[in-house]
């Protein structure tokens, strides 16, 4: 197996965020839409929910879902205004 | 177009469905697609997002009796629509790489270690700037199985979605993120054994 150098780095980095409880990716495809209602109500869903707030720091799909999910909620207000 | 509450969607969605409530969510869909797309996909995509929509609200009827209402029914419908589309581009991307090749063609230097001998053998070892990378990577060699240290590798280095990943390695996302998870918390500890340092303090030491 051949590593980077900036592989280690990124493996480093990850280990200053481990927990020892994490959500799953199901786990928090399971609550991500009340973390963005909360987001977009203006709340701050991070105290409620923060197992889902590091599930989305860490890990990169769930992180642009949730993204492109704000989006898209985005869009659809603007239209039905 | 109408506004529903959740219940009028639930009940609106679930057998005898009502086909104007199933056009208007087919259309909310397309819009949400269409927004969170457009800057990802360059051609046909309307026909693109017509079928990820498409697709989407099979599972949405599918899986109406588990919404638990705990959030607006449309932010839930757009996450599954969401989630159909991005899933389907990941794979679309990913397909054609091989596993093989992504974990052995790094795209950068590739770390030589300076100490081929395991520094847990010498614990009382004093960590600096020239060795932590020497101590990871013996970590990553030593402490890791080798389906842990492939998934970490893919996804760290090559870049691969942990669910292309989790394809590739006949498992699903949820058992390799465990797997991944117990690899990190096994790097962690040894860390901690082999330097004395948190992860938090062995960072800290390049970012003074
Ligand atoms: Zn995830």
């Amino acid at each position: 197996m051949k590593i980077e150098i900036t592989t280690l780095k990124k493996v480093l980095k990850s280990l200053t965020i481990t927990e020892v409880e994490e959500l799953t990716c199901s786990e928090c495809f399971n609550e991500i839409d009340q973390y963005v209602d909360m987001l977009r109500e203006g709340k701050s869903p991070a105290d409620v929910m923060p197992l889902v707030k590091h599930h989305i720091t860490l890990c990169p799909p769930c992180r642009e879902e949730f993204e492109a999910l704000l989006v898209a909620l985005e869009a659809i207000d603007a239209d039905l205004e | 177009m109408n506004r529903r509450t959740n219940e009028e969607w639930v009940q609106q969605l679930s057998d005898p469905i009502d086909d104007q409530a199933l056009s208007d969510l087919r259309e909310i869909l397309l819009r949400g697609l269409r927004a969170s797309l457009s800057n990802r996909i360059n051609t046909d995509l309307d026909a693109i997002t017509e079928d990820f929509a498409q697709d989407a609200l099979l599972k949405i009827l599918k899986s109406i009796e588990t919404f638990r209402g705990e959030s607006r029914f449309t932010t839930w419908a757009q996450k599954i629509a969401i989630h159909v589309a991005y899933t389907e581009l990941r794979r679309r991307r990913w397909k054609d790489i091989s596993l093989q090749e992504i974990v052995e063609t790094p795209e950068g230097d590739e770390y030589t270690p300076a100490i081929l001998t395991d520094p847990a053998t010498n614990p009382e070892q004093e960590v600096s700037q020239n060795n932590i990378f020497d101590i990871i990577y013996n970590m990553i060699e030593s402490d890791l199985t080798e389906r842990q240290r492939t998934a970490i590798i893919a996804i760290l280095q090559g870049g691969m979605p942990i669910d292309q990943v989790a394809e590739k390695m006949d498992t699903n996302r949820n058992a390799l993120y465990k797997l991944i998870h117990d690899a990190r918390k096994r790097l962690q500890q040894s860390l901690e054994d082999r330097t004395g340092l948190t992860a938090h303090e062995v960072l800290a030491m390049f970012e003074q």
